[in-house]
């Protein structure tokens, strides 16, 4: 049943999938990793950055694919993401430590809704983007070409961040905060810069991960929150706070849901869950988290 | 404060008041008071965990949720109410404990997110199963006007919640929960079982929703993913938990009253700007109400967990570890 | 036991809890009647007919006869004594409101517009009297909407009742009406579970869903021209609904069935399915669910080159066109309650639901389902001037009877269709998208244009 061709065709497509998922889960994580804490109102910057892409591509008959549509939004997400860091989540971090855990998730969830009620009156309907590239053939496989592209973009962006966070002074800094932020501190990083600087990037991959879902389907008002309890998820799988971890995660979690599809598509999500338990259960810090950690 | 005969009467005569009400109440009211009560009772018992220990069981709805559908599937095929009620809890209760006590290899925000993804989880086989589960259609069952029976039942359940988690808030299993909630390495070293100790709270905090399941279907006449497995269910409980004051026994029940009467005034009015209220609400809440609303009330904030270890009541001493 | 201030300061809450939401439920509901005050006309009585021919399942014929009377004088300054109270429930909230929510705005418009004309006629007082739609958010929940029904039976006390948005939600509403016996007329919910159960109350305007394709394959059938079809159905009420009654009607006309796909709601990645169908090359490809999940496989099928020799996609709604574009879906067909070629008048008129949708402020083309909204509506307002009075049994028994023509052409409140009792006529019609614009395919009295089949793929 399963041809070589097929075999890699259905791979291609799970990596695509994770692709699109990896974006959003590594904005999560690093999000999380900085400030320690689960912005649930991730998932609703990505809606946002589709309703623009949607609204552009209205304006003046498509004359804005959703390709430029990103590159004139990313420097306003990465603003909002500073500003998101700076406003909401800086005094989040200065409340006592027994409810630090959760009054972030309270905060962020209603941060959520609002948003969402907004979004739902300015489109009150389900939206959708018919932008979409003529398919490539090669080797007599035929591909999407915007799933190709959002790969390669992705793959861009995962390799583009690392070079960052390697080689530059910013980058280690980040990673230095991530690790230990008390201790970047005293190793005199501007540790508040930092996190809203990694806000900004964080919020910046949702964006982009907007941008590529409404390309691929439609989009309504009420799409964050599903989205980012699945972010979350990948997150906790991969290990909070791992970069590498999340796209492992998002991976397996992509390529697991379209085999799972390709014998039996109502199965899919629950093996999804299942697998994401059980490595938990056998690994509970995830892939590549360290181990078990208070926030 | 004392238990005399004058509290008792009082108490007395508040509990028949409460248990009258539902017979002079319309139809829709009484289906309102039982979704207060069965609120009251998925808050409450969450917060026997979470209160005591720290941990937040994002799983907590999903026995409720499972409780209800294996007490619809055994009513479908004739069995009698009463033996499913029983079957239903014992079944649930089984699994929360069967499903929750791995699930403590993990800790803090770890934990959450897996219990959160046993809810999911729930969800995704509550909708697959569609042989047994009846899938998005769900399982109606059409068993007549019971909402008062459910509502004695329900009231029932809702004051042995309050009780134990009161009695657990006060009795040295409460204590070694908040000592353990407190650092967990340290209470270890104290020669705490950690492990058995969760587990107790854990189904302790389980029978509830358990019981309350059965007594849901009763009164709903219908089960199905998105009722009792939605996003919405599943973060409720915490929800109101947090909002009221998690750590208290009056928070969590406040909590769920004004959640659940916030919502109902929501549906019944013509605002376009719903969730957005409720977004504002939880936001206040978080940032300037850190341990709920109990904690504005000064006389209550006393006795919030966080400041009860720390000499308010009398630390029971006695209590020696078994090594 | 020092927790006896906690026990009373409970009670205290919930009581206040209780009263307050008491409170303030019975205060959204005005029960002060409307004054209409107008002047003295005296209208004559005379009633038009409308007779037009129905072919039901096995050829039978049934010709029916719509009779429209208006009603008599309406004499100057006088004040009604009562209110008309409809009562239903919209998704304001929920993932159903981008798809329902907006209706709350139809509904109003509908009744602003029907008081302006004096409201319905009520034979009980021999006049007429004004409207009221009672509306709550349901949001998206089956129980939520249970539990605002109770609450619009027993304490807003309506005369009738309209269901709520998709059958899911409908389902535990049934429960309650069941209880009480008010009559209802369902609107976006076809599903059987619904009506096979004897209840008398429980009506609905439109067909089973299951029906709903049938004028679509009636027509296929008719052409001769396409031999097999594959079905790709999403797994929700809509899809699987439309299944169970595709499925054999394609076996009865006799189209061979090369593919069966069904994959859950949420997915995004379709690749295997398509494989599958490209090997089996169908000459139809149904696509059977709603959206965002139809436009992302048929958007993914283009891609990956799957060419049939039509794509039939009963949702060729808005957004789906919007999410593949509007040059791929050349020749395309769906199915659509209404559309601007469809000429029946209904009870109303034609005119009059047009400005009712200019009101609310909503296009067919975004809102599809409002259609099936404003039939359930023109029903109720049918058996209100055709009922003995406002009560429950002369209202059932006045819906039980009611003939007459909607926008969407005839129906029958009452008709018996083998174990299902009180599904009406109107199923879907087939429409085809050419060059960006509509056209109506079958049956034939209301066709407006050809169907272009097979599609001349570039």
């Amino acid at each position: 049943m399963l041809s070589p061709a097929a075999l890699l065709e259905l791979t291609l497509a799970g990596l695509l999938l994770g692709g699109i998922y990896s974006l959003l889960s590594i904005g999560l994580t690093i999000t999380f990793g900085v400030a320690r804490i689960l912005n649930l109102a991730h998932g609703e910057f990505m809606m946002l950055s589709a309703l623009g892409v949607y609204l552009f591509f209205q304006f003046k008959g498509g004359a804005f694919n959703p390709f430029s549509s990103l590159a004139i939004l990313a420097p306003l997400f990465f603003v909002s993401g500073y500003l998101f860091e700076k406003f909401l989540v800086r005094p989040l971090r200065s409340k006592p430590v027994e409810v630090r855990e959760w009054t972030p998730l309270l905060v962020t969830l209603g941060v959520a809704l609002i948003i969402e009620d907004l979004a739902f009156i300015t489109v009150p309907r389900e939206f959708g983007v018919s932008y979409s590239l003529p398919p490539t053939k090669v080797f007599g496989l035929t591909l999407s070409t915007t799933r190709l592209t959002s790969l390669a973009l992705v793959t861009g962006l995962a390799l583009g961040l690392h070079l960052f966070l390697r080689k530059t002074f910013t980058g280690k800094a980040i990673r230095a905060t991530i690790q230990d932020r008390e201790g970047a501190l005293t190793m005199g990083i501007n540790v508040n810069r930092i996190s809203a600087i990694t806000f900004a990037v964080g919020v910046s991959l949702a964006a982009a991960a907007g941008a590529f879902l409404i390309m691929i389907r439609g989009i309504d008002a009420y799409v964050g929150l599903p989205i980012t309890a699945k972010a979350v998820a990948i997150v906790i799988l991969g290990g909070m706070g791992s970069i590498l971890g999340s796209l492992l995660g998002a991976l397996i979690l992509g390529i697991s849901e379209v085999y799972v599809s390709f014998y039996s598509p109502a199965w899919s999500f629950t093996v999804a869950w299942a697998i994401l338990i059980l490595i938990l259960l056998v690994r509970p810090q995830g892939l590549l988290g360290k181990r078990a950690e208070r926030i | 404060m004392r238990f005399d005969h004058k509290r008792m009467a009082s108490i007395a005569i508040m509990a028949a008041v409460l248990l009258a009400i539902p017979l002079f109440a319309t139809g829709y009211q009484r289906s309102l008071l039982n979704l207060y009560l069965l609120w009251i009772i998925l808050a409450v018992s969450f917060d026997i965990l979470r209160g005591n220990t720290g941990y937040v069981n994002l799983a907590h709805a999903a026995v409720f949720g499972w409780s209800s559908y294996f007490f619809a599937i055994l009513v479908k095929n004739g069995y009698n109410i009463f033996a499913s009620m029983v079957t239903a809890t014992l079944l649930s209760l089984a699994l929360a404990i069967g499903v929750g006590a791995p699930f403590f290899r993990t800790r803090g925000a770890y934990y959450t997110i897996i219990t959160l993804g046993f809810s999911l989880l729930s969800y995704s086989l509550a909708y697959s199963l569609d042989w047994v589960t009846g899938g998005w259609e769900g399982i109606s069952v059409g068993l007549g006007d019971m909402h008062l029976p459910a509502f004695y039942g329900l009231f029932t359940v809702t004051a042995a919640a309050i009780i134990t988690s009161h009695l657990i808030a006060r009795s040295r299993l409460g204590l070694a929960l908040r000592t353990m909630r407190e650092n967990e390495e340290a209470a270890e070293a104290l020669g705490l079982d950690t492990y058995s100790l969760k587990l107790k709270s854990l189904t302790i905090s389980s029978i509830f929703p358990a019981l309350a399941g059965p007594l849901y279907v009763l009164y709903n006449s219908y089960v199905n993913p998105d009722t009792v497995f939605g996003l919405r269910t599943i973060f409720a409980p915490a929800t109101m938990a947090l909002f009221g004051g998690s750590g208290t026994v009056a928070g969590p029940i406040i909590g769920a009253i004004i959640i659940t009467t916030l919502f109902e005034i929501l549906f019944t009015t013509q605002l376009p700007i719903r969730l957005t209220i409720i977004g504002v609400i939880l936001m206040i809440v978080g940032l300037v109400m850190p341990r709920g609303l109990v904690g504005i009330v000064p006389r209550m904030r006393r006795r919030t967990l966080v400041s009860r270890g720390l000499g308010v009541s009398k630390p029971r001493l006695d209590y020696l570890p078994q090594r | 036991m020092a927790k006896a201030v906690t026990a009373v300061g409970i009670a205290v809450a919930l009581i206040i809890g209780l009263l307050g939401g008491y409170f303030v439920s019975t205060a959204t509901v005005q029960q002060s009647v409307l004054t209409v005050t107008s002047t003295a006309i005296v209208t004559q009585v005379s009633a038009t007919t409308v007779v037009s021919t129905i072919t039901l399942g096995g050829g039978q014929v049934q010709t029916v006869t719509t009779t429209a009377t208006l009603t008599r004088t309406v004499t100057a300054q006088q004040t009604p004594p009562r209110t008309i109270l409809i009562g239903a429930t919209v998704p304001k909230t929920g993932p159903f409101s981008p798809i329902a929510g907006p209706f709350e705005r139809l509904y109003m418009a509908w009744q602003d517009m029907v008081n302006e004309r004096g409201g319905l006629y009520v034979k009980q007082y021999g006049m007429r009297l004004p409207v009221k739609v009672i509306l709550y958010d349901d949001e998206s929940k089956g129980e939520t909407a249970a539990r605002l029904y109770e609450k619009l039976i027993t304490e807003d006390k309506v005369d009738i009742l309209l269901g709520p948005y998709s059958t899911p939600v409908t389902l535990p509403v049934i429960e309650v009406v069941a209880k009480y016996g008010t009559p209802i007329v369902t609107t976006q919910a076809g599903a059987p579970p619904l009506y096979n159960r004897g209840l008398k109350n429980v009506f609905s305007a439109i067909d089973l869903i299951s029906t709903w394709s049938y004028n679509y394959f009636d027509m296929i059938k008719a052409e001769g021209k396409a031999k097999t079809i594959a079905f790709v159905i999403q797994d929700e009420a809509y899809g699987n609904g439309l299944m169970a009654g595709a499925k054999p009607k394609a076996q009865e006309i006799g189209l061979t069935i090369v593919a069966e796909e069904k994959f859950p709601v949420g997915t995004t990645d379709f690749t295997a399915i398509i494989l599958r169908l490209k090997a089996a090359d169908p000459d139809i490809v149904f696509v059977a669910g709603l959206n965002p999940g139809a436009a992302a496989f048929v958007k993914q099928a283009l891609e990956q080159g799957l060419r049939p020799r039509e794509y039939h996609v009963p949702q060729l709604i808005k957004v789906f066109i919007e999410t593949v574009g509007l040059q791929n879906v050349n020749y395309f067909t769906g199915e659509w309650f209404w559309t601007e070629g469809i000429p029946y008048d209904g009870y109303f008129g034609r005119d009059f639901w047009l400005e009712a949708m200019k009101r609310a402020g909503l296009k067919n083309e975004d809102y599809p389902w409002a259609s099936v909204t404003w039939q359930a509506l023109e029903a109720v307002s049918a058996a209100i001037e055709k009922a003995e009075s406002l009560n429950k049994e002369d209202l059932i028994k006045a819906l039980d009877s009611t003939y007459i023509m909607t926008i969407s052409g005839p129906t029958h409140l009452g008709r018996d269709f083998g174990p299902f009792q009180n599904v009406g006529l109107i199923r879907a019609f087939p429409v085809q998208i050419v060059d960006g614009k509509f056209r109506v395919l079958w049956p034939p009295e209301i066709r407006t244009g050809e169907h272009v089949y097979p599609t001349p793929w570039q």
